[in-house]
């Protein structure tokens, strides 16, 4: 008898045990099918524009859509490796032969282009609300509520187990905030606030925009937030209208947001004034790639049924004439861009290619 | 002769002050019951910060996995730990803390019903 | 039974109340001053203050002690899976390592082969070539000695040739150089005799001065 106390009497207990050690082995799923939003889910676009409520996450991973992210997003040097703050130190002179420049060339290239990395373009998280034990003779037992966290050697931000016990007696995963905030606590990381910084009130963020700081507000934004933060989301969607409303896209070439500003506009099907910023630009070869991304992301598309029995050879301009003639809004002016481009690659025949 | 007879020693999960006057913050450190509270350590466990933030929150961060390595090793628990981890869900609720909720609970209902009960006489004064 | 912390009670008055009171075996009570000396007397305002014990509320204790006997066995049991889950693990990390260094140990024994194999290889083919090389070596030594004998040879027919005159003896000066031969008969058929004189045979065909030289055994020894 005495024997069989205890293990009658931890029954509740070891598998509330093992679902806090479980917690730990829990990842944060990236299938969130459902388009639950932030508080500010006006400010997306209209749901009939969100492709059908698929999840982008596992096509922006894709190494096709990759690829042609990559290709699109363009490598000015200069501008990639332009004007940093960093500490002032003194330059370093050294004697090279032409094989170890075109060495220490390369490295540089592949240095920066690791700057390039495109943020993941993510659905919101959703909220965990079911808690992880309800009791109501624990409540009042104290004013404030405590918060518990994991700093396990070795856990990553991601995994770490986070739970709070309010006030009420209920213990429960912490949401979404408080574990960013604690993860900043434990986990410092360079360029994160604890508190989410001002300029990304709604005001500021306007402001901001109408200035014209694009590429500050995104480069921020990847810095404060993570990619599935709602936050973010709504940060960078907005910026996003912004450029392609005002015709910026220039502004974002060569930096690590052309892509995600690329996906967001061929995902939402509004890629047309880019695909005419491209042809302006004599940008062929992006063009083709944008309406090849096109194609990958609606496979259901008029666009995607014919560029599938285009043959693979064909040239950047019959590719875009196929979007022209399926899927395109602003068809006049796209044809007017086409043939222009082309006369002008007729003439002198040398096709600027990238 | 010592002025207190010698104790049997065992490791123990207590907590150490380490805030300054009037600002109280805690590490959780494994120690030998007979060390000092501020000794040095042989493992440090976790913290305890017990004034809440400005979102009314009390932090506490917890080494779980080096934590139940030492329960299972046999390491003995001083009773803010074993309230803070009965709280956070690694062990059950220690029966203290259901003790002092039925009396915060107790001292509440008794405040509210001291302050219902002028303002009820207030009210038949004056109907 | 004396209680043996007796000389540590302090002689409080709640002591002394103790001792008057029926209870003959006074508490252990392990009275620490920490701050005062222990021979200080108690301070005047403190004489004769009596702790007032904590309120103990039955009910509150009635459910502290359910709960605080649930509570232990709680906690023991989960201190016991800790400690099996603990036992696995590390049975489990000794099971890996003793699986990895069986793999590792394959591994080795498996390169080493090959490196044998690929080391044989190679002194197979070095030994061939040096047995190839010492062939020829020997071809050439002899060769080089053929030619060295042929040289030498034809060296000594060339002085045979010269030397022929003066030494050989010739079809005309045959029937001399028997006679020559003849005369130089030597009769070894002779005894010496202790003090070393030459005691000639039966038959002496020669005169004694042209027998072999007398030699004495003293000369010898």
């Amino acid at each position: 008898m005495a024997a069989s106390i205890p293990f009658r009497s931890t029954s509740s207990y070891s598998t509330l045990f093992t679902r806090l050690a479980n917690l730990k082995v829990r990842r944060r799923s990236f299938a969130h099918t459902s388009k639950a939003l932030c508080a500010s889910s006006e400010e997306t676009p209209p749901s009939s524009s969100n492709s059908d409520g698929r999840d982008p996450f596992p096509v922006f991973v894709d190494n096709k859509v990759q690829h042609l992210l990559s290709n699109i997003t363009g490598f000015d040097i200069l501008k990639i490796a332009g004007p940093h703050k960093k500490h002032l130190e003194k330059p370093k002179y050294r004697l090279l032969t032409d094989a170890e420049l075109k060495g220490e060339m390369t490295k540089a290239r592949e240095r920066l282009s690791k700057r390039l990395q495109i943020p993941p373009y993510m659905n919101p998280r959703k909220p965990n609300l079911t808690p992880l034990a309800v009791d109501p003779d624990l409540a009042q037992f104290d004013t404030s509520n405590y918060v518990f966290t994991d700093v396990t050697f070795g856990v990553k931000d991601r995994d770490r187990t986070v739970v709070i016990r309010e006030a009420d007696g209920t213990l429960r995963i912490a949401p979404w905030d408080v574990r960013d905030r604690m993860n900043q606590i434990y986990n410092p990381r360079e360029g994160k606030e604890y508190l989410k910084p001002q300029m990304f009130d709604e005001q500021n963020l306007e402001r901001m925009i109408s200035e014209k700081k694009y590429v500050y507000i995104l480069d921020r934004a990847c810095c404060q937030f993570e990619p599935d933060d709602p936050d973010f989301i709504r940060t960078t969607h907005r910026v996003y209208r912004a450029i392609d409303s005002a015709g910026d896209h220039d502004d974002l070439r060569s930096t690590r947001h052309f892509g995600s500003l690329a996906f967001y506009l061929v995902w939402h099907k509004t890629a047309d004034s880019l695909l005419l910023d491209m042809l302006n630009r004599d940008l062929s070869s992006d063009a083709a790639d944008l309406v090849r991304l096109y194609g990958i992301l609606h496979p259901q598309s008029a666009c995607a049924g014919v560029l599938g029995q285009l043959s693979p050879d064909s040239g950047s301009t019959a590719v875009v004439q196929v979007y022209i003639d399926t899927s395109s809004t602003l068809t006049s002016e796209l044809q007017l861009a086409l043939q222009a481009m082309d006369d002008a690659g007729k003439g002198h025949r040398s096709g600027l290619n990238k | 002769m010592p002025r207190i007879p010698l104790r049997r020693s065992f490791d123990i999960i207590k907590l150490a002050y380490h805030g300054c006057n009037n600002r109280p913050f805690f590490h959780i450190v494994l120690l030998k019951n007979i060390s000092k509270r501020n000794a040095p350590p042989i493992e440090m466990l976790g913290t305890y910060d017990p004034m809440p933030n400005m979102f009314n929150e009390k932090l506490v961060s917890l080494d779980v996995d080096r934590i139940k390595f030492h329960l299972a090793s046999g390491a003995a628990l001083s009773k803010p730990v074993e309230k803070l981890l009965g709280l956070s869900g690694l062990l059950p609720v220690h029966p203290m803390s259901y003790i002092t909720a039925k009396r915060n609970r107790q001292k509440q209902e008794a405040q509210a019903e001291s302050q219902a009960q002028p303002a009820e006489d207030g009210k038949s004064e004056e109907s | 039974m004396l209680c043996p912390l007796r000389n540590l009670i302090k002689s409080s008055v709640a002591h002394k109340v103790l001792l008057e009171s029926s209870i003959k075996q006074p508490p252990l009570v392990n009275s620490v001053r920490f701050r005062k000396p222990r021979w200080l007397p108690i301070a005047k305002s403190k004489e004769f203050y009596v702790r007032k014990p904590t309120p103990v509320i039955p009910e509150e204790a009635e459910e502290l002690y359910l709960r605080y006997s649930k509570y232990r066995a709680d906690v023991e049991s989960i201190r016991l899976f800790l400690k099996e889950q603990l036992s696995q693990k590390s049975v489990n990390i000794m099971e890996k390592q003793e699986k990895d260094d069986a793999a590792d140990l394959k591994l080795m024994e498996e390169q080493v082969k090959e490196y044998n194999n690929q080391v044989a290889a190679l002194r197979q083919e070095r030994q061939n070539q040096e047995v190839i090389a010492e062939q020829k070596r020997i071809e050439e030594v002899m060769q080089k000695q053929q030619e060295e004998r042929l040289k030498r040879t034809l060296q000594a027919e060339k002085k045979l040739e010269k030397n022929k005159a003066a030494s050989f003896i010739q079809p005309e000066d045959l029937d001399q150089a028997i006679e020559i031969m003849l005369d130089s008969r030597s009769d070894y058929n002779y005894a010496i005799t202790n003090s070393g004189d030459v005691i000639l045979g039966e038959y002496p065909d020669q005169p004694l001065d042209k027998a072999p030289p007398r030699t004495k055994m003293s000369d010898i020894s």
